[in-house]
């Protein structure tokens, strides 16, 4: 069994007097332990749907969810939530919404005082938590001076803090500028690659879509496109249709090879599409 | 080249006097061209939001001037308030102000507060919601059944329906998917060559002002950095990377493969453009 499985999940948010909006119909996928996901489509497409119900913060119509190997869908009680969440943490999309103490140790130190965390063990998590967000010259600031990237750091120490074995960034980057969006794609990066987090970046950004090792498509009915950045983005009809974007330069090329060209699909990135299509110019010359 | 409006030595200070003093604005000077789609550029903190505040009447300069048109608005009381109908903004997030109970209202309280007539006012409205393709129909819902795009244009259409003559939309596109980023983007172009209103936009977005913008400022640490057109702002392509700033890919793209001596212009902006520049140098395919 994979680390996260959702076998044949629906979802129905209830609306007063009219039929329930089902966002998630049938939706089965798995998740292995150290993978980097990133999940893709539209607004109102079931992404963060998903996310709230790996986090138990929302519970499946129908169908079942397991994480590492607990089944999260049967007898839901207090209990079983907050193991849930130790092993699962969330960061949201707004970074204001997400701090509320005046001292940024503070907040980073709330989860594990909740979990009744030894006082030592607290300081030693919340200072290695703070470290690796590269955040510990602010321990003592306060956060509603901070950028929005900082912000969201501290927001990901404060999940870090409670230790837990994957992270679920739902929309974390959308409203952040360049420089924020790259300073939380470099943490993920690094929690996944050196600590093994496992993690679930949701996303309407190609680009950042590309660092995962995964990509997950989902439309109102389910998942629609499932592989590597490089599989998902041949297809780049599909994406289309369902009304996203493959990166500029992989959309390129896709168009050159419609119009007869010789250059594969699903290239990736600026430099490999630039020597693809100078090759299929020089072939063309011949 | 006439200035819609006209931003000289301006500084303004949070905080003054206390320990939190924040500089924002630091003896900006800038100029918005009449009739051009002009793109404000820099990261969050960069002065950019106080600046929008200080164009419509919100927010007065500690030092300096805000010329719209011909005006120093903040010279006096009346020119202040009579800002705030001549340069319409568009908050980011918007859809977080509507309150009414159906979309119609909505967008018929900027044009009321005007003292329109009621005929004038539905005109405006059936005008505004059309060209953020709003229809008929939505118009009678509650802003609160309506998708977030749907929601976002409904806010925008507010504004518009008052009939600025200058528009100030601070990350309209924010948070929206590819389809919810072109509609918006879409309807205010429509709006934009019917009416040839100034439109000023500010967006963390590289690929919307490549695709959307004719002249571009750069603010950094509450100083403008650059402007000029788009071609002239985009050919510092070190400045902009050193302070986080990277050209949309497909322009990178481009000129990686004009450095590889592949026939193809430096400023290409769009997909659709790389395209017809490759197809045009190199034959349209073998099919």
């Amino acid at each position: 069994m994979s680390y996260i499985e959702v076998k044949n999940v629906s979802f129905s948010y209830e609306e007063d007097s009219q039929e329930g909006k089902t966002v998630l119909d049938n939706v089965s996928l798995s998740i292995e332990k150290g993978e980097f996901v990133a999940v893709l489509g539209r607004n109102g497409s079931g992404k963060s749907t998903l996310a709230k119900l790996l986090n138990m913060i929302l519970v499946p119509s129908e169908g079942q969810i397991f994480i590492d190997g607990i089944n999260i869908t049967e007898d839901v009680c207090e209990e079983l939530m907050l193991k849930v969440r130790r092993k699962i943490g969330m960061v949201f999309q707004n970074p204001d919404n997400q701090i509320f103490a005046t001292i940024v140790e503070e907040d980073v130190a709330f989860g594990p005082e909740n979990l009744g965390i030894e006082s030592s063990e607290i300081r030693r998590r919340v200072d290695e938590a703070l470290a690796t967000v590269d955040m510990s010259q602010y321990a003592r600031h306060a956060p509603h001076k901070l950028s929005g990237g900082q912000k969201q750091r501290i927001a990901i120490a404060g999940v870090l803090a409670m230790d837990p074995e994957c992270i679920i960034f739902d929309e974390s980057t959308s409203m952040l500028d360049p420089h924020g969006r790259a300073e939380i794609c470099e943490v993920m990066q690094k929690l996944n690659k050196e600590r093994g987090k496992t993690i679930i970046h949701i996303t309407h950004n190609m680009d950042e879509a590309e660092l995962a090792d995964r990509i997950i498509v989902l439309d109102e009915i389910g998942i629609r496109l499932e592989g590597s950045p490089k599989e998902v983005f041949s297809d780049i009809k599909t994406i289309t249709e369902l009304g996203l974007e493959a990166p500029q330069a992989t959309e390129l090329c896709a168009r050159l090879a419609e119009r007869g060209f010789d250059i594969p699909l699903g290239i990736i990135g600026e430099e490999s599409c630039a020597k693809a299509i100078q090759e299929a110019l020089v072939s063309r010359k011949k | 080249m006439q200035n819609a409006i006209t931003v000289q030595n301006v500084t303004y200070v949070y905080g003054e006097g206390t320990p939190f003093r924040v500089v924002a604005l630091d003896n900006v000077s800038l100029n918005i061209e009449k009739g051009k789609l002009t793109g404000i550029i820099g990261h969050t903190g960069s002065g950019k939001s106080t600046l929008l505040q200080m164009l419509n009447g919100l927010v007065k300069p500690d030092i300096g001037k805000i010329i719209v048109g011909e005006d120093d608005i903040y010279s006096n009381k009346k020119l202040r308030r009579e800002a705030a109908f001549r340069v319409g903004l568009v908050f980011q997030y918007p859809e977080y102000q509507l309150f009414e109970d159906t979309v119609r209202k909505d967008i018929a309280f900027g044009p009321k507060n005007m003292g329109l007539s009621d005929e004038e006012i539905e005109t405006r409205v059936k005008e505004a919601a059309a060209f953020v393709g709003l229809s008929e129909e939505i118009l009678e819902k509650s802003p609160f059944d309506i998708s977030g795009g749907q929601k976002r244009r409904v806010a925008i259409a507010g504004i518009l329906a008052m009939k600025p003559d200058i528009l100030v939309l601070d990350e309209p596109a924010s948070g929206l998917d590819p389809i919810g980023r072109r509609e918006i983007f879409g309807g205010l172009e429509n709006y934009r060559n019917a009416t040839g209103t100034t439109m000023v936009i500010v967006s963390h977005s590289m690929e919307d002002m490549a695709r959307y913008a004719d002249d571009l400022i750069v603010f950094e640490n509450g100083k403008v950095i650059m402007q000029g057109t788009k071609q002239e702002v985009f050919a510092k392509e070190k400045e902009l990377r050193a302070i986080g700033l990277e050209l949309p890919q497909i322009t990178r793209l481009a000129r990686r493969l004009s450095d590889m001596g592949i026939s193809v212009s430096r400023d290409i902006y769009t997909v659709d453009e790389a395209l017809d520049a490759l197809l045009s140098a190199y034959g349209g395919g073998d099919k």
